[in-house]
């Protein structure tokens, strides 16, 4: 199947992320009212879930973007770089929102909760992996974008 | 640095950037971009096609200059 291309499932991709961006944003205003029906309040820990849904958001922002360089099939542009290293900066930010969020937890809401303690440091784990592989994509990208330059000013 | 002097034996052979480009085989855009020194590197086809066009060796298309005497001047 094509990845690049008008028909490539780039292009799928991109349309699924608009989907799940368009979504993102309708949880993130109706979270107080979704924690109501449960029973729960917005209170600290949750309310970590907004600086982190924002800058997912942000991400797949940037995401969308990346894939519209897979429709014009030119997916090695400085553009991408830039995408995927903000993207990689963005979820390091994440990571570190969800070490706070773990050490409120810990320290101050003095909470037993095992099962919430255990997700999110598997979160911080998580994002701090994403956010380095990320980071090594934009450089790999960096020198794939060095590579077809000088091919394309080969004669 | 490699200076690339193609428009000097163009001019000798009163020859213009479309037919050269075409004779040898490549885009005018590609042309263009060895002419103005842009270009990083050149294939030995292509300059084996130029010096055949142009009726030359490599040595009239291409000259070396010292960097450091050129930021002199």
């Amino acid at each position: 199947m094509e990845i690049t291309g008008e028909n490539g499932i780039g292009n799928i991709l991109k349309v699924f992320l608009q989907f799940c961006f368009i979504i993102g944003i309708v949880i993130l205003v109706s979270l107080p009212f979704i924690l109501k029906i449960f029973g729960l309040n917005l209170n600290a820990s949750m309310f970590f879930i907004y600086p982190n849904g924002i800058l997912l958001l942000i991400i797949m922002y940037r995401f969308i973007e990346l894939f519209d360089s897979l429709k014009n099939n030119n997916p090695f542009c400085e553009e991408n770089i830039k995408i995927l290293k903000s993207a990689g900066i963005t979820t390091f930010i994440n990571c570190l929102f969800w070490l706070i969020d773990f050490l409120y937890e810990i320290f101050f809401a003095k909470s037993n909760d095992v099962v919430l303690n255990l997700m999110l440091i598997f979160m911080v784990i998580l994002f701090f992996g994403v956010s380095v592989a990320l980071y090594i994509l934009s450089e790999l990208f960096r020198k794939a974008y060095e590579y077809k330059k000088e091919n394309d000013l080969t004669i | 640095m490699i200076i690339v002097n193609l428009d000097v034996m163009m001019s000798k052979r009163k020859i213009s950037s479309y037919e050269l480009a075409k004779k040898v085989g490549i885009t005018p855009a590609n042309l263009s971009i060895l002419k103005t020194n842009k270009g990083k590197a050149i294939r030995f086809s292509t300059l084996n096609e130029i010096c055949k066009v142009l009726d030359c060796t490599p040595g009239d298309i291409l000259e070396y200059r010292d960097e450091d005497d050129e930021n002199k001047e």
